[in-house]
């Protein structure tokens, strides 16, 4: 982080009420003279303080005029600002996992039932407005609570629908994963694609008829209406009960939700590796001591699988990021209650990772801008990069060389089942897979501090520290 | 419930392609989803509907005009 100048958020941008800066390693929110008093009012509130105590929404406070650090071109823009909590990772709705979406919707729709039973509510109800700190969702945009003006229906409700509810009934009854459909438009799956998604048998299934079908026909049907339809509930008597009324039902709906593969399909995944006992062992040992010699803050375990060697990483450094193609494997890391709290579960995919975009392609921003790691584990996963996704392999080195200083890495040779499977059906043209190929490529970035022979050479782990002086071309050539 | 929807459904269910605003239909399955506690809304809103078109009830002050 720059700390001599004041960053806004670029994803800030669409609550005209506030916006968010990031300025010497802290969070501030300006806010207007509406969002100021209405946090004032807020934070008094018994309700409010509870979900803040318990850890439902992020810790914030306002700022004397004294005591803000921000420069003075910035505060004249504000009635005031509020100081967040930092949270030391952000991530995207389209990087979780089903689990991690539901347990985003249930808080959600927690905060919505007591907001508006307390004579507030949210104005929104976007996923990207929670943040998983400790394996737990927190709530991170206090403008979003708002006082209720009675009569108003729940005006998160559509935006709920399409970017909670929908990507988790596309999960739990098509078995399609979410993540692509959230990645694909900003504003989630809408309620016209929802309703071409989901098939007449669909209809029959908890929360379809009404959420989808009825929904999408009801929003062509008055899409174009010029009536004023907020006023005309209101003067008809809508109130508060109905909207909690509808946000209990909503609560048992997502609680119902289940995506069955996580559970049964996959088998065991404890046997997915064929290592014997001993070598399981020198790896656990070889990960644990470079763990413990290069004593890392934040560490990325490409391609974690169950998510065991994470863990060794996690008990000597201070945040892992666990990511992996697989969204049934994630899953099971996330919802294991073994995982380590500092763990952050991520479905990634290296080959084809989160990209910048959105408004200006500033909206949303890749993995690197978010975190960036001191240590990279890259075990059992090259043979996936180069031969599955076609990566040359020293385009994937210098990209590891780009993201990180300290390397972990395992070669999984020619010989190894798991590279004879993916080559079975190939033709071989992965003439740059090879360990002479791996070693000078490393050797270009890195000076190779420690390496280990596992299962009969037939793979094998290196440490590499990046070395003083690379002569190295980063990129494509 | 059933009987609510049926008669919204009977009433405004055509096969119109408009333009899509952003929760007009959305906020008006709230009241549908409201079940029970809905009724005296739903009747309000459809009644005050029914007397403007037969043309005995005065138009809501807070509905936009027709342009």
């Amino acid at each position: 982080m720059n700390n001599s100048k004041a960053r806004v958020n670029a994803g800030s941008f669409r609550d005209r009420d506030g916006r968010v800066y990031e300025y010497q390693g802290r969070v501030f929110r300006g806010l207007s003279e509406a969002a100021l008093q209405c946090f004032q009012q807020l934070q008094e509130k018994p309700f409010y303080k509870k979900l803040v105590e318990s850890g439902k929404v992020v810790g914030s406070r306002e700022l004397a005029a004294q005591e803000n650090p921000l420069p003075d071109g910035l505060r004249e823009q504000w009635a005031g600002f509020l100081e967040h909590d930092p949270v030391t990772v952000i991530s995207y709705p389209y990087e979780w996992t089903f689990s991690m979406l539901r347990a985003a919707a249930s808080l959600q729709l927690h905060l919505v039932e007591r907001a508006v039973s307390n004579g507030f509510t949210l104005k929104d109800a976007t996923p990207y407005n929670i943040q998983f700190v400790d394996r737990k969702p927190v709530f991170i945009d206090i403008p979003s609570f708002e006082l209720l003006d009675e009569g108003e229906p729940w005006s998160g409700y559509r935006q709920f629908c399409e970017m909670f509810l929908f990507p988790l009934m596309l999960q739990a009854y098509k078995g399609s994963n979410f993540q692509p459909f959230m990645r694909a438009a900003i504003g989630g799956v809408d309620v016209q694609t929802a309703a071409a998604l989901f098939g007449f048998r669909d209809r029959f299934r908890k929360g379809v008829f009404s959420h989808v079908w009825l929904q999408s026909k009801l929003d062509r049907r008055f899409g174009g209406s010029s009536e004023n339809v907020r006023s005309s509930l209101k003067s008809a008597g809508f109130n508060r009960e109905l909207i909690l009324v509808n946000v209990r039902k909503m609560q048992k709906l997502v609680k119902k939700l289940e995506w069955k593969a996580a559970g049964s399909e996959w088998g065991d995944y404890t046997e997915f590796h064929n290592y014997s006992e001993d070598d399981h062992a020198l790896k656990e040992k070889f990960i644990h001591d470079a763990i413990s010699t290069e004593t890392p803050q934040t560490v990325w375990d490409i391609g974690c699988n169950t998510g065991q060697f994470s863990r060794i990483a996690a008990s000597g450094c201070k945040q892992v990021l666990s990511m992996d193609i697989d969204h049934v494997a994630v899953e099971r890391l996330f919802l294991n209650p073994e995982t380590p709290a500092n763990i952050l579960t991520l479905v990634q995919n290296v080959a084809d990772p989160s990209p910048n975009w959105g408004w200006r392609n500033r909206e949303r921003s890749d993995l690197q801008t978010r975190s960036r790691p001191d240590l990279v584990l890259c075990l059992a996963l090259i043979h996936h990069v180069v031969i599955t996704a076609n990566i040359p392999l020293a385009e994937f080195i210098d990209w590891l060389a780009g993201l990180t200083d300290k390397l972990v890495i395992e070669y999984v040779s020619r010989q190894d089942d798991k590279v004879q499977t993916l080559l079975r059906n190939k033709e071989d043209k992965y003439q740059d897979y090879s360990r002479e190929s791996i070693e000078s490529n490393l050797k270009r970035h890195f000076d190779i501090r420690a390496q280990q022979d596992v299962n009969d050479g037939n793979r094998c782990l290196y440490l590499c520290v990046k070395s003083d002086n690379t002569n190295a071309v980063i990129g494509p050539a | 419930m059933k009987i609510i929807i049926t008669i919204l459904l009977l009433l405004f269910f055509t096969d119109t392609e408009a333009y899509l605003d952003p929760g007009t239909g959305s906020m008006l399955l709230q009241v549908i989803l409201g079940g029970v506690a809905a009724v005296g809304v739903a009747i309000k809103l459809y009644w005050h509907k029914l007397r403007v078109a037969l043309g005995s009830g005065k138009k809501d002050t807070s509905e936009n005009e027709q342009a």
